[in-house]
């Protein structure tokens, strides 16, 4: 089975992903396609990259990333994505919140482990 | 899309793919609707253009597989839980389409109320009825072609009687002729859309092969 067929995979991503977008662009702004070869290269955080539009969109709609077309050195110009300060505060939410979270879960995984 | 590295191969799969996944957002958000289109044609375009030369289709094929499916993509934006494609997406559907609006067309158009068995008026229409059910529910069919698939069926049924009234009730050839004539009419619609849905199914129905990330 692909990493991406797997049940427990597409879970998680599917509250996860939309952060790692956000935390990909807390440094500069990407265009579509090298946040979803980012994304997809291992094949763990995103499946297809066409998966990236609708959650790019849903983004896009709740302010937390804000879209500008950019001229192109190597063709016609593409539409960047930049991080808001509504988004960096969402990821700022997130990071503390996941960071707890996989404490928590490794802490059980790991006792279940040791302690059969 | 914009047409740079874009040769005919590349237009006709990735307006098939664009299609296809605009049926499977048919129920979204026109906004939305429009903006996950408009993304994935600027990233195909983007990947087209990469390649420096025209591409041949394998290469588009497997542009389009690495985009994913379309009904992944559409799930992604309807925000639902990995599923099968619905059994009504399957090619039986615009076969059921075009059959029952033959069928129909023929037993109201042709068979003679006053002549002929009792049971052909209400079965040719319930057949009809049931053409613009599933024209209307099966998603296979964009909005647009939902509606105007609707809109025409209506005028050629319209004119189908038109014509049946131009040829009167008492010559039985004429009518017979009048109403083969009108039959005719009301495939060709059908068939129209059925074609277009037959076509792009197997996009919505099957995933494409995809080279491993692993």
């Amino acid at each position: 089975m692909e990493p991406g067929d797997d049940p427990v995979l597409s879970s998680l991503r599917r509250g996860a992903v939309e952060y790692c977008v956000l935390a990909l662009l807390r440094e500069r702004e990407w265009y579509g396609l090298d946040i979803a070869r980012r994304l997809s290269q291992d094949g763990i955080l995103m499946n297809g990259e066409g998966t990236l539009y609708p959650l790019l969109s849903r983004l896009r709609r709740a302010g937390h990333v804000a879209t500008a077309w950019q001229e192109s050195t190597s063709g016609p110009p593409r539409r960047y994505y930049q991080l808001t300060a509504s988004g960096r505060e969402a990821l700022d939410r997130f990071t503390t919140t996941w960071q707890a979270f996989r404490s928590a879960v490794d802490d059980v995984l790991c006792t279940q482990t040791e302690e059969p | 899309m914009t047409a740079r590295h874009d040769g005919p191969p590349a237009d006709r799969a990735t307006t098939a793919y664009l299609r296809a996944l605009e049926v499977q957002l048919a129920s979204a958000d026109a906004d939305l609707r429009a903006e996950v289109l408009a993304g994935i044609r600027e990233h195909v375009a983007d990947r087209l253009d990469e390649l420096g030369h025209p591409p041949t289709s394998q290469e588009v094929s497997t542009i389009l597989a690495e985009v994913g499916p379309p009904l992944e993509v559409a799930e992604a934006a309807l925000g639902r839980a990995s599923r099968r494609p619905r059994a009504s997406a399957g090619r039986w559907v615009p076969l059921v389409y075009v059959v029952s609006s033959a069928l129909g067309a023929a037993l109201v158009l042709v068979v003679d109320t006053e002549t002929g068995p009792p049971w052909t008026w209400p079965s040719g229409w319930a057949l009809l009825v049931g053409a613009v059910v599933t024209l209307c529910v099966a998603p296979v069919w964009t909005s647009t072609e939902k509606i105007v698939g609707v809109l025409a069926g209506l005028g050629v049924t319209a004119t189908g009687f038109m014509i049946l009234a131009g040829a009167g009730t008492g010559a039985g050839g004429a009518r017979s002729l009048a109403g083969l004539l009108a039959v005719l009419a009301a495939l060709v619609v059908p068939a129209w859309f059925a074609r277009r849905a037959w076509r792009r199914i197997p996009a919505t129905m099957h995933r494409p092969p995809r080279a491993s990330r692993c």
